[in-house]
């Protein structure tokens, strides 16, 4: 019986060791290509205890190679990040197709990354993210519920570029009150 | 009482007065209830006589009237050959009156609240049913309320739950068999069933498990259907129990079996399908529609009691992608400053809500809803202030156990189901929650309950068998009967 007891309590120890306390939750991913190194901004929204607050942070890291500045970010990061819920790519001018492509394959082998990610182009991914959100609590999810509202469907989506094999993505231009979709 | 029954086997009453008193003062040395009344007829037959029987167990009025008095004041002078048969046939005006020697027989009469006439220089002793102890009554059970169909419940005396049974089925196909088992309690176990409609097969194994029984003592339904369960360990239970005799009747109706226990309102029915775990009696007394709706939604019930903490563990541990971002955004939130794992605060809740709820169970009915303002809205509230535990858990947790509550007769599994999965979907996630539901199924497909699948009438996909399952077909398209007895005729109406 006592063996029984120990047997029983032992997955209760188990999946505490397994608890994240807090995470930062990506809602949108930039990249961009400059001077031999590649530049990812990650856009991260934390809770906070008080009611209906959330913080908005911009996670960066510069490297060589896509793989290793990923590696880069996460060692930064003070929490985990949890890609389940981000929702665009935001690729920058210095990102040409090859490098596109690049990056649309390390999404889908990342098994974190939703097939359903979209992916959008603009002049400075930094820009983009540096600006307040307009109507929800990331620029990422703002970005979403605009390609929601389109009335001709985008085909931005990952596994839809990735049908195509000739991505022609959604451009976002910067304005001094907001985005908008060209 | 000095010794067992059994020890009393094979040993007769001398048919001296004297010596067969003491034989009994000597049995009943250390019961201070046991009473003895001499009697001495002198008028037109002179006899000595004594009258034996334990104090409050009989009807003294009765044992006065029917008994004593015709017994004093017997005139008339007859040839008769046997004084003891004499007495039996023409003077005493009790209900029944059986002869017996032997004095194990006896002795079970007088704990069952018979009476004993020792006759002088006779070797018959008269057994004289006078019973007459105290009832609780006809009430409607507690545990099986309804708004609409019969209020009447069992109680404790076997003898009147089967005449309430006996009033809802007026055949004369109705069989009653007595069973003693409890070597020390020696209690009356009634097996009763439709002549016509019960399997054979299953009847001959069910009386062979009573007769197995060995037990010093019997004190509700519950020991015989742990005695004779054929799944023993299985979360699921294999014997139906109910303290309302219009169920009994109607399972009897099916071709089922019911056991009858002295001393316990609750009677047990054999075999048990699991789809009467959803069923109740109100499904039956009110419009098909409503019933099939109270159904259904006990099956729904079901599957929300056991495995909404799961898979609320399961998501928010392992796979928050399933999760929409505003929820996953609030259940983070909520949960930043809570220092507990999301299964230890899961199973902790679990907990606390069994402790509540047996603790309702337990209270005086006027401190029931005090407590349930206490321990549902006050602690509740101030856990999740304090940060706890979180509102998200808190929520899910009070859903389940609701949910759960409209299920009375599956509480053990839903209790343990639901610790169990969530244990599996902490484990491993919507992975392990699928294993655990896959062996649940496979088990519940295995269990037989005597003789018949547990899952019977769900294993063929027809409307005949699906009619009174998931959902309660009005009564004109009822017309067969569960298949419980392959040589029965099946149809129920014509």
């Amino acid at each position: 019986m006592k063996k029984l007891m120990i047997l029983l309590l032992c997955p209760l120890l188990l999946c505490g060791c397994r608890q994240k306390p807090q995470e930062y939750l990506i809602t949108a991913i930039g990249a961009d290509y400059d001077g031999g190194l590649y530049t990812l901004y990650f856009e991260a929204v934390i809770t906070n205890t008080e009611k209906d607050s959330q913080k908005r942070e911009v996670l960066t890291a510069k490297g060589r190679t896509l793989l290793k500045t990923v590696e880069q970010l996460e060692k930064q990061a003070t929490l985990p990040l949890l890609m389940s819920h981000c929702g665009v790519v935001a690729v920058g001018k210095g990102i040409s197709r090859t490098k596109l492509l690049g990056i649309m394959r390390y999404c889908k082998e990342n098994r974190n990354i939703p097939l359903s990610i979209q992916f959008i182009e603009t002049e400075s991914p930094q820009k983009l993210f540096q600006t307040e959100p307009i109507s929800s609590i990331s620029v990422g999810y703002d970005l979403v519920s605009m390609m929601r509202k389109t009335e001709k469907p985008l085909k931005n989506r990952l596994f839809e570029i990735y049908k195509s094999q000739s991505p022609v993505l959604p451009k976002i231009t910067l304005t001094e009150k907001g985005y908008y979709f060209e | 009482m000095a010794g067992q029954i059994e020890d009393y086997k094979n040993q007769f009453i001398s048919g001296s007065l004297k010596k067969d008193i003491a034989i009994f003062k000597e049995i009943f040395k250390n019961d201070a209830t046991l009473r003895i009344k001499f009697i001495s007829a002198r008028k037109a037959v002179p006899f000595d006589a004594a009258i034996i029987y334990i104090d409050g167990m009989v009807d003294s009025t009765q044992l006065n009237e029917a008994v004593i008095e015709p017994l004093i004041e017997i005139e008339v002078e007859n040839d008769f050959e046997s004084l003891s048969e004499y007495i039996e046939k023409q003077v005493l005006f009790a209900r029944d009156v059986k002869v017996k020697t032997e004095i194990s027989q006896i002795l079970e009469g007088i704990l069952y609240g018979e009476a004993l006439l020792l006759i002088d220089n006779s070797q018959n002793a008269l057994m004289l049913d006078v019973k007459g102890f105290r009832t609780r009554g006809i009430s409607e059970p507690e545990n099986e309320r309804i708004t609409e169909g019969p209020r009447e419940g069992f109680e404790e005396a076997a003898l009147l739950n089967l005449a309430l049974l006996r009033r809802k089925l007026g055949t004369p196909d109705l069989c009653i068999e007595l069973n003693r088992v409890g070597r020390r309690t020696n209690t009356a176990v009634f097996v009763c069933y439709l002549g016509t409609l019960a399997n054979p097969k299953t009847l001959k194994k069910i009386k062979k498990a009573l007769q197995n029984i060995n037990i010093d003592g019997i004190l509700d339904t519950n020991y015989i259907i742990e005695e004779i369960s054929p799944h023993p360990f299985s979360l699921f239970k294999t014997a139906g129990k109910t303290e309302r005799p219009d169920i009994v009747a109607a399972r009897l109706l099916e071709g089922r079996i019911a056991i009858i226990v002295d001393g316990s309102p609750m009677v047990m029915t054999l075999p048990y399908l699991f789809c009467e775990n959803f069923q109740s009696d109100e499904d039956y007394y009110q419009t098909f529609l409503l019933g099939s709706f109270g159904r259904m939604i006990r099956y729904f019930c079901f599957a929300l009691s056991i495995f909404v903490p799961a898979l609320f563990v399961a998501i928010t541990t392992l796979h928050p992608e399933f999760l929409p971002t505003s929820f996953l955004i609030t259940v983070m939130q909520q949960r930043t400053a809570v220092p507990f794992s999301i299964v230890t605060e899961t199973m902790g809740m679990i907990l606390i809500f069994e402790i509540l709820k047996e603790t309702g169970v337990r209270m005086p009915q006027n401190i029931g809803p005090a407590l349930s303002i206490v321990g549902g809205l006050v602690v509740g509230q101030a856990a999740v202030e304090a940060k706890i535990i979180s509102a998200p858990t808190l929520i899910i947790v009070a859903l389940s156990g609701i949910a759960g509550l409209m299920l009375p007769r599956l509480r053990a599994a839903v209790f343990y189901l639901r610790i169990l999965f969530v244990l599996l979907a902490a484990l491993w996630g919507l992975y392990g929650l699928f294993c655990g539901v896959i062996l649940m199924i496979m088990h519940i497909i295995s269990i037989k309950s005597y003789e018949t699948d547990y899952t019977l009438t769900l294993n063929r996909i027809s409307f005949q068998s699906f009619k009174d399952t998931i959902w309660r077909a009005p009564w004109h398209l009822m017309r067969t009967r569960p298949l419980f007895n392959k040589n029965i005729t099946r149809q129920r109406k014509k």
